[in-house]
């Protein structure tokens, strides 16, 4: 199996109020293509924070992140959207839509980015609403929809450009137990029979259940996996 | 109460940029009020300060009617001896300096007594001889003149008066006060009485006197019993209060127009902001109605807030306001008065009225999104699951088309007094329609472009202009652009159009190339003027000034008489039919024909009779017709000379025009050579249309600034939009940039946004000022101002659309860089 994701003594600490608060110290962490990973810890562990930080939206202190064997932290601006755009796909706890698009358009937006013309993603459109489950509220706009319904156009975002790796917020946080169970059936789905790597921040052991392996941080340590 | 007044506070002081904005707006508005209610008064001060003292400080002189140079006792006056402090009779007299190479100068002799020149206007001298009473051939001059001629104190000066060579000496130099503050036509000179009486033989006569009364609330009793005494001459108040406020209304309801497109920019601003304001608010009351705090509680805290604001800008304003009014009277007072004593007027009524208009400004501007937090159920405001609800973009788009069709309508339909209402309540809707149109039009720009976006930005284009349907701080910002760019087109076009139309007075209207008066004009000056070097032909009229038309409670500011053999070989007039028969038909019997602006305000039509009061009794005059024209901004008749002889009295002619077969600068000198002693007026067209452009500039340049701070405030409005924009969406921001949209891709879109903004503002602003302008000779007709030529901007439009354009893009500088800076975790996690 291909290492899809890897951190190599990766730390990150914050100034605040000029102290400085060390959230991550020394991660190195392996993740393989297909995996589906699930990252547990309490409150202020630093799990998000190692999310973003392999999702490139933030730069770590210290130590190395590679994606797909790309070094992610040195990456420039320009080289670091495209890698967000085609090889990563962004799951977010409150969806993070654009609220006056349509649920095609917010779903279009990372191949919008990417410069590509319409007629080529229309095709691929097409299936992923199939696949979330959303045909009949295509042209709807994300306030006309319930929170499962959002939550579903953020995943068809995410999975548009045919990314390899999925990040995943805490993507049922903000959902009741049933349609969170629903989001986590399509990860799944996803998981399997796309074979698309996700990694997800979770604070429910339910969630943990539709993945393959769980990572826990304590203050900011890796802990071993059990 | 306590807690929610301070975190109110603390909201205030942290919300600078925005405060700074609101108080801003107040500030402008006001000041604009401020100098707009001041600037009659204060311009009038001035004109009188000037008149008072070129006049001296009579209440009240007896002088010639225009043209006549005779003299006459002023014994006659003395009837009035016990209500007067002084009765000072004067010989006035011109004269002519000319130097050795062979320019003339022309001089305004006063002849008067030194013990008279101390009550009447005392001189302030620089240099004096001290040791020599002021007699025989002593004269006294100026300090300019002096300067100017390089003479000093006993210098021999030789003037031509009464077409003989006389020597004076120099008594006395004075600073450039009183009888000498305005030397900008001719220079002033006092002589002693005796010595110009001997000169004229006019054996005690004299030709102007001064009466100052011990009561000056006595003043038309006493004018009305020296006219009954003075028949031949004119007895009037020195300085006439009609000219001056004809003088200077113009200005100050041109200044109204200013504050009514200020005002309601403000208003416009103020609401944005309250509304912002009041959604950011929202938690905040939520949190403080959970835990008890009455609706009526938290709408006082928000109008206090208001109130703040208000008073605030209500004391800056009136502040500024005093600035820009002693800018204003400096720009329009003449030089020599700035010198001396030039003062600005206002009273604590003027700061309280300013003020009133500040705080209601931001009351009412406020109100609105105030009491619309009432009308949110509890629950959502709570848990913030609401925003306040505007009406819909279609709604509003109906209701501007209904604001567009009535002034359409109405404006053109609406004539005398009503038009005035109407007309300024059109170019409020007109104002008021642009912004309610813009979003749903910019809703189909934006459909329309999408495509031509695509092609030229790439896929960034289509997706800016969906960022910009259905914003409305976006929606705002257009607005603010089109009104600044409306209101500034509107301005520059009317002040244009009638710029143009009075420099082309005389050209367009008529074929001479002098225009003369003097003293005695008869027909022997008018065949003398005829053997002059280049003169080719001539005619002259009588002219009839601020005539009462009895009947109708309104006065006709000029009346011209008519020779209907030679009128139309010097003079245009616009008018249909057979101008020749019209004219003709001036001879039949007393009729007159009206300038258009004048019968509308008159409210008569062509056969009405109007009854003219002149010097000969009053005259029914029957009304011939009218005819379109700048003359006396239309205030102006035209009946036949035949008439005119008999009802006026005249003996001499009002006006001379000439026309040339040589240059008429190298004409009007030799005729000023030749009729000096006449004490000629003459000015070529050209000269009289420089004049004229340049007193007419100083108005619009004042206008103008005004329209620039107008657009001002509305460059400050879009800045304000813009940041507030970029702070509301900075979560959407932030989750683009998590899928992918790189920093540079963020900054294009951002200036493909604002370039958007600008087009469509200056799209929106052209349109809303083609209305107003379309509007323009409704306006004119309104207050009564002769329809001009409406210069279209045509040629300029592609400065308005670049203007706006540049505003846009460079109030864009700041989110476009504070956008490439964003937090994106910061952003999506925690906002």
């Amino acid at each position: 199996m291909s290492i899809i994701v890897e951190t190599k003594n990766v730390s990150k600490s914050y100034e605040m109020g000029g102290i400085s608060t060390e959230i991550l110290k020394n991660v190195n962490l392996q993740i393989n293509k297909g995996e589906f990973i699930s990252i547990m810890g309490s409150s202020g562990s630093g799990k998000s924070t190692l999310l973003y930080l392999i999702g490139g939206l933030d730069k770590p202190s210290a130590g190395r992140i590679e994606i797909l064997g790309k070094e992610i932290s040195v990456m420039k601006d320009k080289d670091e959207s495209i890698m967000r755009r085609r090889d990563i796909g962004f799951v977010f706890q409150f969806y993070n839509l654009i609220p006056n698009l349509s649920v095609e358009e917010n779903i279009m937006l990372p191949m919008l980015l990417d410069g590509k013309p319409k007629s080529s993603y229309r095709d691929k459109l097409d299936g992923i609403i199939e696949i979330v489950g959303l045909s009949e509220r295509r042209k709807h706009t994300p306030r006309e929809l319930s929170g499962g319904q959002q939550q579903r156009v953020a995943i068809a975002r995410a999975l548009i450009n045919g990314p390899e790796l999925i990040l995943a917020d805490e993507p049922i946080g903000n959902l009741d137990s049933t349609t969170g169970m629903e989001i986590m059936e399509l990860f799944r789905k996803i998981n399997k029979e796309r074979g698309k790597t996700i990694i997800q921040v979770t604070h429910s052991q339910e969630a943990t259940v539709y993945g393959n392996r769980i990572i826990r941080l304590k203050d900011g340590v890796l802990q071993k996996e059990a | 109460m306590n807690i929610i007044a301070r975190s109110i506070i603390k909201n205030i002081a942290e919300r600078k940029f925005r405060t700074g904005l609101i108080i801003f707006s107040i500030l402008i508005s006001t000041a604009l009020f401020f100098s707009s209610i001041t600037i009659s008064n204060a311009l009038t001060h001035v004109y009188t300060q000037k008149l008072e003292n070129a006049q001296g400080n009579a209440d009240i002189v007896i002088k010639n009617g225009d043209n006549t140079t005779s003299f006459f006792s002023a014994d006659k006056a003395e009837k009035l001896s016990n209500s007067t402090t002084y009765i000072i009779g004067e010989i006035q007299s011109p004269a002519i300096f000319i130097t050795k190479d062979n320019n003339i100068n022309w001089f305004n002799l006063h002849g008067l007594e030194e013990n008279e020149l101390e009550k009447l206007n005392p001189i302030t001298y620089v240099d004096k001889q001290n040791d020599q009473p002021f007699e025989g051939n002593q004269i006294i001059v100026s300090q300019g003149m002096v300067d100017k001629f390089k003479l000093s104190i006993g210098d021999a000066l030789y003037l031509e008066v009464n077409g003989k060579k006389q020597s004076f000496h120099i008594y006395g130099i004075s600073y450039p006060v009183g009888y000498f503050m305005d030397e900008s036509q001719f220079y002033s000179a006092i002589v002693p009485k005796q010595t110009l009486s001997q000169i004229y033989q006019a054996n005690g006569l004299v030709n102007y006197v001064n009466i100052k009364l011990a009561d000056v609330n006595d003043k038309s009793a006493a004018i009305t019993e020296l006219s009954g005494v003075y028949k031949n001459q004119m007895v009037k108040d020195p300085v006439s209060p009609e000219d001056i406020k004809s003088q200077t209304s113009v200005l100050s309801t041109a200044l109204m127009v200013m504050v009514v497109v200020v005002t309601f920019m403000s208003i416009f601003i103020i609401y944005t902001c309250f509304k912002v304001l009041t959604i950011e608010r929202l938690p905040m009351v939520g949190t403080f109605r959970s835990i008890g705090a009455t609706k009526k509680v938290i709408h006082l805290l928000l109008i206090a807030e208001s109130l703040f604001y208000g008073v605030i800008g209500a004391v800056l304003g009136s502040a500024f306001g005093v600035v820009i009014l002693y800018y204003i009277t400096s720009m329009t007072t003449p030089s020599y008065i700035k010198q001396s004593q030039m003062m600005i007027q206002f009273s604590p009524v003027h700061i309280v009225a300013a003020s009133l208009f500040a705080i209601v400004l931001c009351l009412g501007s406020s109100l609105m999104p105030i009491l619309k937090t009432s009308k949110i159920p509890l629950k959502e405001v709570i848990l913030s699951l609401t925003e306040l609800k505007d009406l819909g973009k279609t709604k509003k788009f109906i209701m501007g088309l209904v604001f567009i069709a009535m002034i359409v309508i109405f404006a053109p339909m609406v004539t005398g007094q009503l038009a005035v209402a109407v007309v300024g309540v059109s170019v409020i809707l007109a104002g008021v329609a642009v912004t309610l149109v813009v979003p749903f039009l910019t809703e189909l720009a934006a459909a329309i472009l999408e495509k031509l976006y695509a092609l030229i930005f790439g896929n960034v284009g289509p997706l800016a202009l969906k960022n910009i349907r259905g914003n409305s701080n976006m929606m705002n910002t257009i607005s603010l652009i089109a009104i600044g760019i409306t209101s500034i087109m509107f301005v520059n076009t009317a002040s244009n159009s009638v710029l143009t139309a009075t420099t082309n007075l005389y050209s367009e209207s008529s074929t001479f190339d002098i225009k003369m008066a003097a003293a005695g004009a008869d027909q022997q000056l008018v065949n003398d003027i005829r053997k002059v070097d280049g003169v080719q032909d001539v005619y002259a009229n009588y002219e009839a000034k601020n005539v009462k038309v009895v009947d109708k409670n309104g006065d006709i500011l000029a009346i011209d008489s008519v020779d209907s053999a030679r009128h139309l070989d010097f003079w245009k007039i616009d008018m249909d039919g057979d101008l020749k028969g019209q004219l003709k038909k001036l001879d039949n019997e007393r009729n007159i024909l009206l300038a258009v602006q004048v019968k509308e305000r008159l409210g008569v039509k062509d056969g009405d009779t109007i009854t003219l009061a002149f010097p000969k009794g009053n005259k029914e005059y029957k009304v011939q017709g009218s005819f379109n024209t700048l003359m006396y901004t239309g205030n102006y008749a035209l009946i036949s000379e035949k008439y005119m002889k008999q009802d006026l009295g005249a003996t001499t002619y009002s006006n001379i025009y000439i026309k040339t077969n040589q240059n008429p600068s190298t004409v009007s000198k030799h005729l000023e050579r030749k009729f000096f002693s006449d004490r000629p007026q003459i000015v070529t067209v050209k000269d009289w249309q420089q004049g004229n452009v340049k007193s007419n500039k100083q108005i619009f340049n004042i206008l103008k600034g005004f329209a620039f701070l107008s657009m001002l405030i509305g460059i400050v409005g879009v800045f304000n939009n813009l940041v507030i924009n970029l702070i509301q969406r900075r979560r959407n921001l932030a989750m683009l940039r998590s899928i992918g949209m790189s920093k540079v891709q963020t900054v294009k879109m951002i200036f493909i946004e604002s370039l958007t903004l600008g087009l469509m503002g200056g799209v929106f602003g052209c349109l809303g000022g083609y209305l107003l302008i379309w509007l323009l000779p409704y306006i004119y007709k309104a207050v009564f101002i002769p329809p001009v030529y409406i210069f279209y901007p045509i040629s300029q439009v592609w400065l308005y659309f670049l203007a706006s354009v540049c505003i846009a893009i460079v109030a864009s500088i700041s989110p476009m860089n504070k956008s490439s800076k964003l937090n994106i975790i910061n952003v999506i996690k925690y906002e």
